[in-house]
């Protein structure tokens, strides 16, 4: 690459520099003004800004990609600070648990599917009782009693619908749903309708 | 509605898998939004894990006010600009002084050109320097710009100017 001298933020005929870059950086190149027809130092300038943002839109169409790592890293962190709850199912021979984030993932779809629901923001399971600052901050693996446990759905409905009638639709959607899933039988469902629209 | 509307509702229903949906989906956009601010990929790989890590803690608090792509990039750019007003400046930055085999000549030019234009973003104030990312290098819309940095739309518009009249001024030097 060679050098050449910088441009002035004032070009000699005293057009502005900033303007002409506006003009570039729009795409306003073919749009000339009877000025910039005519100019030389107009026409110099442009055709240097022109080569310039050509440049940057190299840069931009660069592929950039982070190191195969960075998902796992990341996710690596995020699995390691979850608690691992989970329900005991009655079944036969042998023990069958499930972990409540498979019954909040159930729940959210179940009212996510249930009429005059417009979108679900949340759906969780939670134990009654130890909440707050009492949860366990570290990763650990405890069974919740089904008498204990608690459905929590927060989510907003259509306009229109009675929001009574679709948390009623919504809890024997979530109840049924989990019950033919896991056969548990859900003893408290709690909904949140948080929005309408 | 948000594309990710789903994903962020299980996600915020404390669902890792779909976290990582997310994350497998806006990780590369983020990473570049990193590249461009802080120059060094090892940074900007630090500066995006930790950026997921933020927004999943923060899901519960997030409500859909914004997509979750303008929330996670508002999150990344915060943190890069923190990290950029906090690093001493003899630091090195490794974005501009990536180096492949040489090539024939016309190819080592371009590879110089984006050299000296990474340099000079690199150069600008970091409060121009997101803008300019977010506005040339990502594509964003102004008004997602103003979401993101949380100025006024005349700031965004100004921050602008005054980044690629710098740029335009840094590499006309070259011919």
């Amino acid at each position: 690459m060679e050098m050449s001298e910088r441009l002035p933020a004032q070009l000699q005929c005293g057009a502005q520099l900033a303007d002409l870059l506006e003009q570039v950086s729009t795409g306003q190149t073919k749009a000339l003004t009877p000025h910039q027809i005519e100019c030389p130092y107009c026409t110099a300038a442009l055709n240097r800004l022109v080569n310039s943002w050509q440049d940057i839109e190299r840069l931009r169409a660069e592929p950039v990609q982070p190191s195969p790592e960075l998902l796992h890293r990341v996710m690596r962190r995020i699995w390691a600070g979850l608690d691992d709850w989970q329900v005991e199912l009655r079944g036969g021979r042998g023990m069958t648990r499930v972990s409540t984030a498979v019954l909040s993932s159930l729940a959210f779809w179940a009212a996510a599917a249930a009429p005059g629901v417009r979108q679900v923001f949340q759906a969780q399971s939670r134990e009654v009782g130890i909440e707050g600052p009492d949860r366990p901050k570290k990763r650990r693996q405890r069974l919740v009693s089904r008498e204990n446990l608690r459905i929590e759905i927060e989510l907003s409905i259509h306009y229109g619908f009675s929001a009574l009638v679709v948390a009623e639709q919504v809890r024997r959607a979530v109840i049924a749903h989990v019950l033919e899933t896991t056969g548990l039988d859900l003893p408290e469902v709690e909904l949140t309708i948080a929005d309408v629209g | 509605m948000d594309p990710d509307s789903t994903l962020v509702a299980l996600a915020r229903s404390g669902n890792a898998n779909a976290f990582e949906q997310l994350v497998r989906r806006h990780q590369v956009r983020v990473f570049r939004i990193a590249l461009g601010m802080l120059g060094d990929p090892r940074d900007a790989e630090d500066a995006v894990q930790e950026t997921f890590l933020q927004a999943w803690r923060g899901l519960p608090r997030f409500r859909s006010q914004s997509t979750f792509s303008t929330w996670i990039y508002r999150i990344v750019t915060n943190r890069c600009l923190n990290l950029r007003r906090s690093r001493k400046p003899s630091q090195t930055v490794l974005w501009d002084q990536e180096s492949g085999a040489p090539g024939p000549g016309e190819l080592n030019e371009a590879r110089d050109r984006l050299r000296v234009l990474r340099r000079a973003i690199l150069g600008l104030t970091p409060e121009q320097r997101a803008t300019f990312v977010l506005r040339h290098l990502e594509g964003r819309g102004y008004e997602e710009i103003v979401e993101i940095l949380g100025i006024s739309l005349p700031a965004v518009k100004s921050r602008l100017h005054r980044a690629r009249l710098e740029l335009a001024i840094a590499l006309s030097e070259w011919k």
